[in-house]
């Protein structure tokens, strides 16, 4: 893996140079500058992963990240911050500007190579999806065979520039270090949408992603003013994590957000007008589930969401299978 | 040479440097030390802490990186000096055991 590593520190540099040299299998380059780096990455160099120090003069490592996220080719590339922060804030700060995961100063070369070495996973797992995509036939405007790639159902599709929505990745790391009293006042839920793979299957790939990421601006925007991180799963899945005691009643958040979505006024590209129905997990408070109990939890409300959406859609599809019965 | 006993040699040789930078460190903490109501200088001083708690523990100096990490919380928010009592006097104790560092591992 190529790694570029930006930290003001030149012993922080140096200490990961001396790391990444004794593990022999990534390519580490250093640069003590956040906007050198920036404009490094703009130039079009590769990197597969990117290990950032938070504060820097200048530029700090929160708002690399969020500029990086813009640059083509990178909105996904695994960003680990560094930080020597003790401030949650600036944590929570990094993960909405789209950062993977973070390592606290001082850190045990360790844990270092335990984190690299799970990003190369991730990456070696998406360079894989790349190589061997989901493809669709088709026609185009004019009869000719189309091939298009499409996105699976249950893949986590990438929904950018909606506040607060990160990588899944992101919030199992989130949770998993979230310390013993912002779990006692944090929450995980998860909302589905109802007969999603109908929509899937109906649209377009571009309206399908177009839909998930309005859906998930809309459950966003009913989350404001709260301290909440949210991720799309795949399957028509969204799970949140809230914090500081704060926990919406799901029936009248439902209410809620499903005003906004129909405020929307939701359209395919073919300018036919989407119904989207959303159902809720229950409340899962994470207050004694600390590490990979903290992930389970999260597992937990995305299978109770995509279980209650299941169950709502088999009775819908029932009745409508009954009253028509009845009219024939 | 094994890979450990190069990884060894490699964090001495950062050590070394983090001894280098701490000179320098230190000397620019004394001299804040005297100015601090000038506009500028805790957070000048904070960001060196700052530095400092990032990496002494990383380096073999644990105690040092605790006290810079006390310092760097501390000063958050203080626009100017003088200091609190207590923050004063964990400045002045982080500069002793920085000098105290350095006598042992460099200046011996």
């Amino acid at each position: 893996m190529k790694i570029l590593a930006v930290d003001d520190d030149p012993v922080v540099l140096e200490l990961l140079k001396q790391h990444a040299a004794s593990w022999g299998k990534h390519e580490l380059h250093t640069l003590d500058n956040p906007k050198q780096a920036l404009a490094r990455i703009e130039t079009g160099e590769e990197y597969d992963c990117f290990l950032l120090d938070i504060v820097m003069p200048e530029m700090t490592g929160i708002e690399l990240c969020a500029a990086l996220r813009g640059v083509d080719g990178h909105a996904r590339t695994p960003v680990i911050m560094l930080t020597a922060m003790s401030d949650k804030s600036f944590i929570d700060e990094a993960f909405a500007a789209g950062a993977t995961d973070y390592i606290t100063k001082p850190f045990e070369g360790i844990e270092l190579r335990a984190r690299i070495d799970l990003v190369d996973r991730v990456v070696e797992t998406e360079r894989r999806a790349k190589v061997a995509p989901y493809l669709l036939r088709g026609e185009d405007e004019d009869g000719v065979a189309t091939l298009t790639r499409r996105c699976p159902i249950h893949e986590p599709i990438e929904i950018k520039d909606v506040d607060g929505v990160i990588s899944p990745l992101a919030l199992e790391n989130y949770v998993t270090q979230l310390s013993r009293n912002a779990l006692f006042g944090s929450s995980v839920f998860a909302f589905s949408i109802v007969g999603v793979a109908n929509l899937h299957h109906r649209l377009s790939a571009f309206d399908f992603t177009a839909l998930v990421t309005d859906v998930a601006e809309a459950i966003s925007d009913c989350m404001k003013p709260n301290q909440y991180l949210m991720s799309y799963v795949g399957n028509g899945t969204f799970v949140c994590v809230t914090e500081r005691g704060w926990t919406p009643d799901l029936a009248e958040f439902l209410d809620y957000i499903h005003t906004q979505i129909a405020d929307m006024d939701l359209h395919s590209s073919d300018g036919v007008p989407i119904g989207v129905q959303l159902c809720s997990s229950s409340v899962i408070r994470l207050t004694w589930r600390g590490g990979a109990r903290a992930i389970d939890a999260l597992a937990e409300a995305h299978m109770s969401a995509e279980t209650r959406a299941s169950r709502i859609f088999r009775q819908q599809t029932d009745s409508r299978f009954w009253y028509e019965s009845l009219m024939a | 040479m094994k890979p450990d006993a190069k990884l060894s040699a490699g964090l001495a040789a950062v050590r070394h440097r983090f001894l280098i930078e701490l000179v320098d460190r230190l000397d620019r903490l004394d001299r804040l030390g005297d100015d601090l109501d000038r506009p500028g200088a805790v957070t000048e001083a904070q960001q060196i802490f700052h530095r400092i708690a990032g990496t002494a523990a990383m380096v073999g100096y644990p105690e040092l990186g605790t006290l810079a990490r006390e310092l760097d919380d501390g000063l958050t928010g203080i626009a100017a000096g003088p200091l609190p009592r207590r923050l004063s006097r964990l400045y002045e104790d982080c500069l002793d055991l920085c000098l105290s560092v350095l006598e042992q591992d460099l200046l011996t």
